[in-house]
């Protein structure tokens, strides 16, 4: 297994604490950051030789973040036909939830929220850029601010939005 | 101010997707930087960034360092079954053999 540097975990952390947001059962970043790394170290799953580490634990967090919801799914009556809807009443709330505080995180900047909606509506950087007449700099240093703004988040010892 | 993004799942995993990006796209530099930000050294040992990665956990289960290669010790540490579990007691202490960013002293 390659190594992972120091600036890989902390990117991992960051992951880790994005794709918390809106999980059923009090499911916290830290549960799926070491179950991701276990599943990963235990040759659960086996990277790819020509994928990164740090995206492909990105993919695990992803696909247990699926499962908790499968199996919250489960555990609601009835619902067995419609495993991991999104149209899941608890799973909107949580969505809900979980966007109005990456809304929060970044209230302090018009065109980064810009950015969120438009991403939200399926926009590629480009549909963006035009409708909200960003140019391609100003697009690039809003990200960038996104990018400081959501390690700086992750990185935090207590979670900003609970 | 803009209009709000759309609350759904559907729009969630489509910004989760985008931010996730964003992050493993961070260069090592502007990690460096933000740490700095907030107060917070670069380096392993006593770090709040890295404290609540639980890697003597991770050693004590897996017998690897910072998720690299097994090192000789371990190895043996694990074969006769010497500490591993005492050390998985104490989830929070960090890891020297990481490497790290820079201008980490």
């Amino acid at each position: 297994m390659a190594s992972v540097s120091e600036a890989d975990l902390l990117r991992l952390k960051a992951l880790a604490r994005l794709h918390a947001r809106g999980l059923p059962g009090g499911i916290e970043w830290s549960d799926l950051f070491h179950e991701a790394l276990a599943r990963v170290l235990e040759g659960k799953r086996r990277k790819p030789e020509n994928v990164e580490m740090v995206p492909f634990v990105a993919e695990v967090m992803r696909s247990i973040r699926n499962e908790h919801w499968r199996r919250a799914q489960r555990e609601v009556p009835g619902a067995m036909d419609t495993i991991v809807s999104q149209e899941n009443p608890e799973r909107r709330l949580a969505a809900a939830q979980a966007l109005a505080a990456l809304d929060r995180l970044f209230a302090d900047d018009k065109l980064a929220l810009q950015i969120m909606a438009g991403l939200g509506v399926g926009l590629t950087p480009e549909e963006i850029r035009q409708r909200y007449g960003m140019t391609p700099t100003e697009y690039d240093s809003v990200r960038k601010r996104m990018r400081r703004k959501l390690l700086r988040d992750g990185f935090a010892w207590r979670p900003f939005d609970e | 101010m803009s209009k709000p993004t759309v609350y759904s799942p559907e729009a969630l995993e489509r910004i989760l997707a985008a931010l996730e990006s964003e992050i493993i796209a961070a260069t090592d530099d502007e990690i460096a930087e933000v740490l700095k930000e907030l107060g917070m050294k670069p380096g392993m040992k006593g770090s709040a960034a890295t404290a609540d990665i639980r890697y003597r956990w991770i050693k004590a289960r897996y017998g690897i360092d910072a998720f690299g290669a097994r090192s000789q010790k371990d190895r043996a540490r694990s074969s006769d079954g010497d500490g591993a579990e005492a050390d998985a007691a104490d989830p929070r202490e960090g890891n020297a053999n990481i490497k790290p960013l820079p201008g980490a002293g």
